[in-house]
């Protein structure tokens, strides 16, 4: 999970720009940008993760221990800004809905965990990316707000749905036939490219 | 589109009149109307399309939880997997927005004093047809300029025909300084596209020394032959007593001291202390050694030698004296002394556009010995000089010495680029101050200045000193 060219196009665009100029010796005084991520999506992504957690130990006490560690990864790399830390944050919360979800979890509090889990994940990244870019001290509230926003309506949106179908028409299914929808559904997806 | 352009209409006043009111104290002129509609989409300097891959990955939500959903015969595990497709399917769907935008740069002035801090407002409007969910501005601040209050960049949701502002505050430095391009990066919702964007505004700060008077300058006996301000130990005509002398056969009648005639009988002469004009080069410092600063000071210590000597020049004019301009510097700066509005001019255009006064540091070998001959070559003899010099080296009081030995008054202006907050710093502020004190010694004034005070203070205080 990554945004490799993310940081590399970001550095660059960075050198362009940077005021302060002359060679190493001969530096005067110049503000350094901080170019950790910037603090609106950071708060999203560590209150989603959170949500992630406390959902998770609905289900089974060891989902949401296992959901807390990812919390406790990630807080360090939204506030500081480690890429690598966000997905490891990520993927411990995802196996903390697993073991949720093995045990007797509620499917609305899976959905609910999954889509947060989601949405951590996404708005870490993102102020990763726009604290590289642009730096902590500009103003970016705005485009964080219309791009985590558009996440949680995608995730809710297809959660909602998913529920809905799986109340009418899932409940006395038997599994493979889930299965069946799922494949159908990545299916659908080939075609889609 | 008429309707977005009433918008922009009535956004206009309110956007710019607080910066205009600002501006009136001043008396700056660059408060142009911000007219976005006009202009229609920025030229596109350069244009790229690139994958940010920030969705990378999202499929492992639907691989570990349908896996595990299958293991366990979880429904709740498969139903979540379903999120994970649909991520998936988002970020697949992702297409680069077509992007069209009118920037405009404003600065609050655009011929600014050294040091002023001058605010930079960037204006863009959206003119294309569609949303733009996250774009991401990055104004191209000229190297030269420290950004110090503010970013220069910002992020952004921008419906069609809306507009965006956003606004930093550079320090002036001196020269000519180009605000070239803009960068944009424009993504959709997912963010798993990004559309690069250069687009040209281009925006011109020229920051000159101030040629301003500012208190009488300090001045060494050497003088011209033509009637000025400066006091001469020699009698003649004046205003001020300078003494009495026998009466030669020659001297005016209104000068014979007729009261000591009548006590007396005998004729004396009464003199005055003449007041000469001087001839002054004020030589600037541009070596390498002179780009030096103090820890957390944005100017070079030449900067300020730079600024320093304007100042210097524009009062000298103004009290009389012929002056002049050279350099210690590879390249070659010379005006030659003289008078009048059409040297000040001159002068300004030196000061605004010679390169060898870039505030950049210059690379050029220059050889001391072979620039003070160019430079006594064309000193008049009778010129005085002032030196703005930090003194940080050797070869900068080298060269007030021979300047000295040559029989030119030499005054140095040296602006002060050490402070205590470092052990090199320590050492070469005691270096410094030995260096000055051995100047002093040998006849070479030195005006030590402290730039954090005003230089005008500091003239002042200098010529009370030497005056007593």
């Amino acid at each position: 999970m990554s945004t490799a060219t993310d940081r590399d196009a970001a550095s660059t665009a960075s050198d362009a720009d940077d005021g302060g100029g002359g060679d190493g010796e001969d530096e005067l005084t110049g503000r350094e940008i901080d170019r950790r991520p910037t603090p609106l999506s950071a708060v999203v992504a560590l209150a989603a993760a959170g949500v992630v957690a406390i959902a998770a130990s609905v289900g089974s006490t060891a989902g949401g221990a296992l959901a807390g560690v990812g919390v406790v990864a990630l807080a360090p790399a939204v506030l500081v800004g480690y890429p690598r830390l966000v997905d490891v944050g990520a993927l411990a919360l995802l196996v903390g809905i697993a073991l949720a979800g093995s045990g007797d979890a509620p499917e609305l509090w899976v959905l609910v965990a999954t889509v947060s889990a989601v949405v951590a994940w996404d708005a870490g990244q993102n102020a990763i990316s726009l604290g590289e870019q642009l730096g902590r001290d500009a103003n970016t509230a705005r485009a964080e707000v219309a791009h985590s926003a558009a996440t949680v309506a995608v995730g809710s949106t297809t959660a909602g749905v998913a529920y809905v179908v799986y109340l009418f028409a899932g409940g006395s299914r038997p599994l493979s036939g889930v299965v069946v929808l799922l494949v159908a559904v990545a299916i659908l997806l080939g075609a889609l490219r | 589109m008429s309707a977005t352009t009433t918008t922009t209409d009535a956004d206009e006043p309110t956007e710019t009149t607080p910066e205009g009111e600002a501006d009136g104290t001043d008396g700056s002129t660059a408060t142009r109307a911000v007219d976005l509609n006009a202009t229609g989409g920025a030229r596109v300097v350069r244009h790229r399309e690139r994958a940010t891959n920030h969705w990378e990955g999202v499929a492992a939500v639907t691989t570990l939880l349908g896996g595990a959903g299958i293991i366990f015969r979880s429904p709740a595990l498969l139903l979540a997997a379903v999120v994970g497709i649909a991520f998936a399917a988002y970020a697949k769907v992702a297409e680069p927005i077509p992007v069209e935008l009118a920037v405009e740069r404003e600065l609050s002035d655009d011929d600014p004093d050294l040091g002023d801090d001058v605010e930079v407002t960037v204006h863009a409007k959206n003119v294309g047809e569609s949303t733009i969910p996250d774009l991401r501005l990055v104004d191209g601040v000229p190297e030269s300029l420290e950004v110090v209050d503010g970013s220069a960049r910002a992020a952004t949701f921008l419906r069609a025909g809306d507009r965006t502002s956003f606004t930093y505050t550079v320090a002036a430095k001196r020269g000519t300084h180009d605000f070239r391009s803009l960068s944009a990066y424009v993504r959709g919702f997912t963010g798993a596209v990004e559309t690069e964007l250069d687009l040209s505004a281009s925006t011109e700060m020229v920051a000159t020394p101030s040629l301003e008077p500012t208190a009488e300058v300090p001045l060494r006996q050497q003088t011209s032959r033509y009637a000025g301000r400066v006091d001469t130990d020699s009698g003649g005509e004046g205003l001020e007593f300078y003494q009495t002398r026998e009466y030669r056969r020659g001297d005016s009648l209104s000068r014979i001291d007729w009261n000591r005639h009548a006590r007396t009988g005998e004729l004396t002469t009464v003199e005055f202390r003449e007041e000469k004009a001087a001839t002054v080069v004020c030589v600037l410092d541009l070596r390498r050694g002179a780009y030096v600063h103090a820890t957390d000071d944005n100017f070079h210590a030449a900067d300020y030698g730079v600024d320093a000597a304007g100042q210097v020049f524009a009062t000298l004019l103004d009290t009389g004296d012929r002056v002049g301009i050279g350099a210690l510097s590879a390249r070659d700066v010379w005006l030659a002394p003289g008078l009048g509005n059409e040297h000040r001019i001159r002068a300004e255009e030196l000061f605004a556009t010679h390169p060898a006064l870039s505030p950049e540091r210059p690379d050029d070998y220059f050889s001391l010995g072979v620039g003070l001959r160019n430079l006594r070559k064309r000193l008049p003899n009778d010129a005085q000089v002032i030196v703005f010099s930090p003194l940080a080296d050797d070869e900068a009081a080298k060269a007030a010495r021979i300047l000295h030995a040559h029989g030119h008054a030499v005054s140095i202006v040296s602006p002060d680029p050490t402070d205590g907050e470092t052990l090199g710093h320590r050492v070469a502020r005691v270096e410094r101050l030995a260096r000055i004190s051995a100047l002093r010694e040998v006849g070479v004034r030195v005006v030590d200045w402290d730039v954090d005070d005003a230089l005008a203070t500091t003239l002042a205080r200098a010529r009370r000193r030497w005056s007593a």
